[in-house]
Parts: C-alpha cells; sequence; structure tokens
C-alpha cells in the first residue's frame, strides 16, 4: 500500500514538473559547494605539484620534530657584553652538542677548539661586537652573569651564537632538524589549504542554512501539486499514517535525486569551464576530482528535507481534509 | 486608489510574514555580496600591501607578486634624478614560515620604520609584531621567533622587540629592518622587492613617465605600476594602469575572471528566488483575489507585487550591508598573513540589487499567474 502512494505521489509530482521547483532549491547549495571544494582540491593538488618539484635538505627550528634527523635544543635571548659595548641577540643553547653538530653539519666541540665549556660559538653573521676573538666575554642569560669564551666559528646554516656547556632560564624549547625542503613545503601548503578549506566549509554551511527556508518553500509547493491525490487516496481509506511516510520518503527521495543531478551537471559545468580558462590563459588547472565526500551533501540534504516534509504534510493535510 | 489598494494589500498580512521576507531575501544577499566583497578585497591586496592609498607609482619587476619580485635602487634613483618633491619608499617582502602560519616580513628603511612605529630598532635581528598576530603566532615582548625563509629555505632566529599596534596591513606583518627582510628574501645589497614612487604633483608622476617614453594620461598615472623586465644588461620598462593586473595577469588570468567567478557565484547563491517570489504572491493569495474581486486590474495586482518586491529587496540589500559590515570577518580569508574581509562598493551592491529584483520579479510573475484569478 506504501508503495503504490509512494509511486501515486510521484507520478503526479513528476507530471506536475515539481522536479524543477525542487531543482531551484538544490541546484545552488550543490553547486556552490561543489565549486570551493573542487576549488580547494585544485589548489591542494597544485600546491602539491609545487612541493614535489622542491629538492635538497633545509633546517627549521619548530616546537615538534619534524623528521628523524632532530636534536632537542633550547633558545631565548642572551647579552654578551665586551668592555663598554654590548648587544643582545637571539642565541641556541646546545642540550647535546654531539646531536646538535651532527645536525648544522659542523663539530661544534672541535670549532670550541681551545675555548673550555662554557663556550660561545659565534656566527660570522654577529659583526656588532668588535673583538678579536678568542676572547672571554660576560654573557647575560637572564639574571645570571657569566664570563664565557668565545670564538668565531663557521656557522653558515645558523644566524645566532650556540653557547654550548651552559642552559639560561626562561628559554624556549624546540626541535632543530634537518629535513628535505619537500616536507618543510609541505608544512607550508597544509597551512595555506587549511586556510582555504575552513573559509569554503564555512561559506558552504552559511548557503547551505539559508536554503532550508526555501526548501521548505519548495516542499509547500510540492505539496500543493500532490494534494488532490493525497485527498484521493484519503478518501480511499488510506491511513494518514501511511499517507505521511509516503509523502515523506517521496519528498526526501526527490530531493536526493534532484541534488544528485545537480552534483554531476556541476561536475560537467566545471569540466567545461576548465577547458575554456585552458584555452583562455596560459594558467593550467588540475581536473576537479568528484571524491566521495561530495556525495554526503545529496545524502545530507535529503535527510535534512524527510522533517520538513513531515512538517509540511502534517499542516497541509488538516487544510486538505477540512 | 492604487496607493490605497497597496496599502490594504500589505497591512492584510501579519508584520512576521515581512520580516520573515525580508530576512530571508537579507541571508541571500549577505552571501551574494559576501562572495563579491571578498573577489574586490582580493584583487585590491597588491594595492594595500604597496601601501598605495593614495597617488603614486609602484616599480616593481616582471614578476609573480611582490614576494618575488626584484629591483634595484640604483635604477629607481637614476630614474628620479633631479626631479624634487618625490617621495621614494623601498620595501624588502620576504614570506616566511614562523608558528606553523606563512607570514610576510616586510623590511622598511630607517626613517621610514621610525615613522611607522615611532621609535628605532635595536639589534640586527630585532623585529615588531601587532597584537593580533603575536596573539597567532604565540609571542609576546622578548621573545625568540625563529623564521623560516619559504624563497631561501634557511631559518634564523628573530627577537620580538616589541608587541605594538600597528595599522592596517601592517597588523598582519612582520615589520624588520631591511637588512634582516633582506637576509631572508635572499637578496643582495642593492636590491629591494618594490619601491612605492609619491608625489603631491601629479605632474611629477607624468613627467617620469615621459623620461621612460610613456605618454599617459594623469589619471592612469596614479596608482600605476611600473615594470622593469631585465634583458641582459638592458632594462625595458613598462606601465600597467592596475597594480593587481600585472600580477594576476602573470598567473595566466585576467582579472575580469576572478570578478566573473564572483559574480556567478553570487547568481548562483539567489537563484532561489523565484521560488520566493511566487511565494511572496502565495502568501498574499487572499486579499488579492479579494482586490480582484473588486475590479483592481490583474496588472495593477502584478504592479503592486514588483513593488513590494523591491521595497523587500531593498530593506534586505541594506540589512546585508550592514551584517556585512559587522560580520564580514567571519567570511574572512586568509591569504598569506593577510586577513581579507569582504569590501563592499556601490558598484556591488547595485550589481546584487539588479539580479535580484529580476528574479524575484519573475517569481511573482509566475506567482500571479497560479493565484490570482
Amino acid at each position: 500500500m506504501l508503495t503504490h502512494c509512494f509511486k501515486t505521489l510521484a507520478v503526479s509530482a513528476f507530471r506536475k514538473k515539481t522536479a524543477l521547483v525542487i531543482l531551484l532549491a538544490v541546484l545552488p547549495p550543490t553547486l556552490i559547494t561543489l565549486t570551493l571544494t573542487a576549488s580547494v582540491t585544485a589548489v591542494e593538488l597544485l600546491s602539491e605539484d609545487l612541493v614535489r618539484h622542491l629538492s635538497g635538505g633545509a633546517l627549521l627550528l619548530s616546537r615538534e620534530p619534524v623528521g628523524r634527523n632532530c636534536s632537542r635544543v633550547s633558545y631565548g635571548l642572551a647579552t654578551l657584553v665586551h668592555g663598554n659595548a654590548s648587544t643582545t641577540t637571539p642565541a641556541l643553547y646546545a642540550l647535546d652538542t654531539e646531536e646538535l653538530s651532527m645536525i648544522i653539519g659542523v663539530d661544534l666541540v672541535k670549532e670550541a677548539g681551545e675555548c673550555p665549556t662554557p663556550a660561545v660559538l659565534l656566527p660570522q653573521s654577529l659583526s656588532s661586537l668588535e673583538v678579536h676573538l678568542p676572547t672571554y666575554l660576560e654573557v647575560m642569560l637572564g639574571d645570571v652573569r657569566l664570563n664565557v669564551c668565545a670564538i668565531q666559528a663557521r656557522l653558515k646554516a645558523v644566524n645566532a651564537p650556540i653557547i654550548i656547556g651552559v642552559l639560561a632560564p626562561h628559554t624556549e624549547s624546540g626541535f632543530l632538524c634537518f629535513t628535505d625542503s619537500a616536507s618543510v613545503g609541505r608544512q607550508v601548503t597544509e597551512s595555506v589549504v587549511s586556510d582555504l578549506s575552513q573559509l569554503a566549509s564555512r561559506y558552504s554551511l552559511l548557503v547551505i542554512s539559508a536554503y532550508v527556508p526555501a526548501l521548505y518553500l519548495t516542499t509547500l509547493k510540492v505539496f500543493d501539486e500532490v494534494k488532490q491525490e493525497v485527498y484521493a487516496l484519503g478518501s480511499l481509506g488510506v491511513s494518514r499514517r501511511r499517507l505521511t511516510s509516503a509523502f515523506t520518503s517521496f519528498c526526501s527521495m526527490a530531493v536526493l535525486v534532484v541534488s544528485l543531478y545537480s552534483l554531476f551537471l556541476g561536475y560537467v559545468v566545471l569540466l567545461l569551464g576548465r577547458v575554456i580558462l585552458a584555452n583562455l590563459s596560459t594558467a593550467t588547472f588540475p581536473a576537479p576530482v568528484l571524491g566521495s565526500h561530495c556525495l554526503l551533501l545529496p545524502v545530507a540534504l535529503s535527510l535534512l528535507e524527510a522533517p520538513l516534509a513531515y512538517v509540511v504534510f502534517q499542516r497541509g493535510y488538516y487544510r486538505v481534509f477540512s | 486608489m492604487c496607493s490605497a489598494d497597496l496599502k490594504a494589500l500589505l497591512k492584510s498580512i501579519p508584520y512576521l510574514h515581512h520580516a520573515g521576507f525580508i530576512a530571508l531575501l537579507a541571508t541571500l544577499s549577505f552571501l551574494s555580496l559576501s562572495a563579491l566583497g571578498l573577489a574586490s578585497s582580493f584583487y585590491r591586496l597588491y594595492y594595500d600591501i604597496a601601501s598605495l592609498d593614495g597617488s603614486g607609482l609602484v616599480v616593481s619587476s616582471y614578476s609573480i607578486s611582490p614576494m618575488t619580485s626584484v629591483i634595484r635602487r640604483s635604477y629607481v634613483e637614476g630614474l628620479v634624478s633631479n626631479v624634487t618633491d618625490v617621495d621614494i619608499e623601498f620595501i624588502v617582502l620576504a614570506p616566511v614560515f614562523a608558528g606553523g602560519k606563512v607570514v610576510v616580513v616586510r623590511g622598511l628603511e630607517g626613517e621610514r620604520l621610525r615613522k611607522l612605529l615611532g621609535f628605532e630598532l635595536w639589534g640586527e635581528y630585532c623585529v615588531v609584531v601587532s597584537r593580533r598576530l603575536a596573539g597567532e603566532l604565540g609571542v609576546g615582548e622578548g621573545a625568540v621567533i625563529p623564521l623560516y625563509s619559504i624563497l631561501t629555505r634557511k631559518f634564523l632566529l628573530a627577537h620580538v622587540c616589541a608587541v605594538a599596534d600597528l595599522p592596517s596591513i601592517y597588523a598582519s606583518e612582520v615589520i624588520s629592518g631591511v637588512e634582516l627582510a633582506r637576509e631572508l628574501r635572499g637578496l643582495a645589497g642593492d636590491s629591494y622587492s618594490i619601491a612605492v614612487v609619491r608625489s603631491e604633483d601629479s605632474r611629477v608622476l607624468s613627467y617620469l613617465a615621459s623620461r621612460l617614453g610613456l605618454t599617459l594620461e594623469v589619471s592612469v598615472l596614479s596608482r600605476a605600476l611600473l615594470v622593469l623586465t631585465q634583458r641582459g644588461s638592458e632594462v625595458a620598462v613598462e606601465m600597467r594602469a592596475e597594480l593587481p593586473e600585472v600580477y594576476i595577469g602573470r598567473l595566466g588570468l585576467h582579472r575580469d575572471f576572478l570578478y566573473y567567478l564572483a559574480y556567478s557565484v553570487a547568481t548562483i547563491a539567489m537563484l532561489c528566488l523565484p521560488i520566493f517570489g511566487e511565494a511572496l504572491v502565495k502568501v498574499f493569495r487572499g486579499p488579492a483575489n479579494t482586490l480582484r474581486f473588486l475590479g483592481v486590474s490583474r496588472a495593477k495586482l502584478s504592479l503592486m507585487f514588483v513593488v513590494i518586491a523591491l521595497v523587500y529587496t531593498t530593506l534586505a540589500l541594506v540589512l546585508a550591508s550592514l551584517a556585512n559590515m559587522l560580520l564580514g570577518n567571519y567570511l574572512a580569508l586568509r591569504v598569506l598573513s593577510y586577513s581579507i574581509a569582504p569590501s563592499l562598493r556601490i558598484r556591488e551592491v547595485a550589481s546584487i540589487a539588479a539580479i535580484q529584483a529580476v528574479l524575484l520579479t519573475s517569481g511573482v510573475g509566475w506567482g500571479v499567474r497560479e493565484h490570482v484569478e
């Protein structure tokens, strides 16, 4: 009986061209969500392509270890005083000198040479202290004042002095890692893509929620179109419960089918747009990928439609039989 | 007579129904205006990066973006030699990865830096960040921050000398001396990313263009871009009227594409308006048919519905524009460390109003045909 009711309502609605009205309410959110998802995917693919071309190694200091070649370090401000001259500069503290030497490719113990620990290895870039090295410098580590042996070292990879054998209070700790440029590039592009996908999902959610009233009005319109059939079926003795189920399932199904249609229509439009852009500009755009997550939207819209159809039917039923 | 009928029609339904329709239209307008506003703001980003709020010329190399452009100081100074009343700002921009985010380091020269910050930077690796950016990066005054240069693939430690209240675009950037930015960008001593040539007198800009053999209208000269292309030892110059055009153009996309895309999204977002138009007539169906019975013609009734639709559209757009101003940041797009909130101009609002009016009126026509006898 339920199947019969469903068929009757479906055939009647189909003949009265309600699919077009449903399309007006379902097409926009589907199309916008698809376009935004495709844009994010395109940026992701372009970024991956960009990252793939990166080669060589890179030193990276981060709070979390990146890869396996990492050394735990500490970093903070240090004030180096020599006579009347002083400079405040960011400094790196080697917690494990041997490990850090391996990471930066300079034997720190060898570079320290005749300097006993604690020692400060100054990079060539630090030019503000004009002293003849090796010498002893006063290093202010927070409130502590230490007399430390200083030596010029060949620290190409690091711009800051490396202090070995002592750790200052109030320093940040992190990991100095030698990793491939591609993995750093990936981190960079991930942060860019996540910003974009956040906006895309926010905008899609807003569009979908803004279209709930449109979906409600559409359901009202569909009910108006099939109310005579509802009256006829009710008069023939079909229970209100069965009619409600038939109408609700018909509306959900219709929204599902129409939104799937919109999705594929949108996909074809995107493909066409890509061909046009490829011909008109020098830029190459990756083909939009229709992942399985894209199917979530038609399912979500169809589930959203069920309570709307239920409410519309309950309100309309009284009017039909009064 | 017509206004009395219209008044009667409007009063025939509860205020809540009117408010509901206006709220629905305002939501859709908000979405459309945001799409257009975002495209517009994105397009204007390069003006903001060059801090070109008045008239001036931006000197850049033929690069994909100001982040990768390289120009030589000697060339630009040679360009303006013997010209007084001209102010040149040399800027080095370097994109870096810090605290899990991509941020732009802006290197400025002494006087300009002092003017912006109100104090001098001390130390070679001293940087200043805005309160907002400091919060995002999780650093405070006196902190040491590792900056990984995306272009040179090197990291260096910088010292946050101050957390300050910085104006507009600077609030999204790490401000440093020109040397540090140059090290991060991988530039030699005489090189910068871009130079902004400003002059109160537009004739000076016109003269500069003529020295390069370019004859252009003064109106075009303000906010224009001089593009330098090095071919061997020769530097060729071309001028573009629109600063972002060359950068977007280099990506292979004409700027109009950006707008076409935004207008498509804005129109699609309003595609359900015919349903609203039809529902509008349906709500007024009873009183409308009574008026018909009293002798009001269908054409007159249609006109009244169109007037109602237009009033609704106007009110909805006013509400949507207000919402855009208040809630624009919720839909802000992040490009590098810049937060691009939708910005609206009268042209965009007028286009949305026109699209909305057409779609809603078509729905009204559909409704009149269906519901008015």
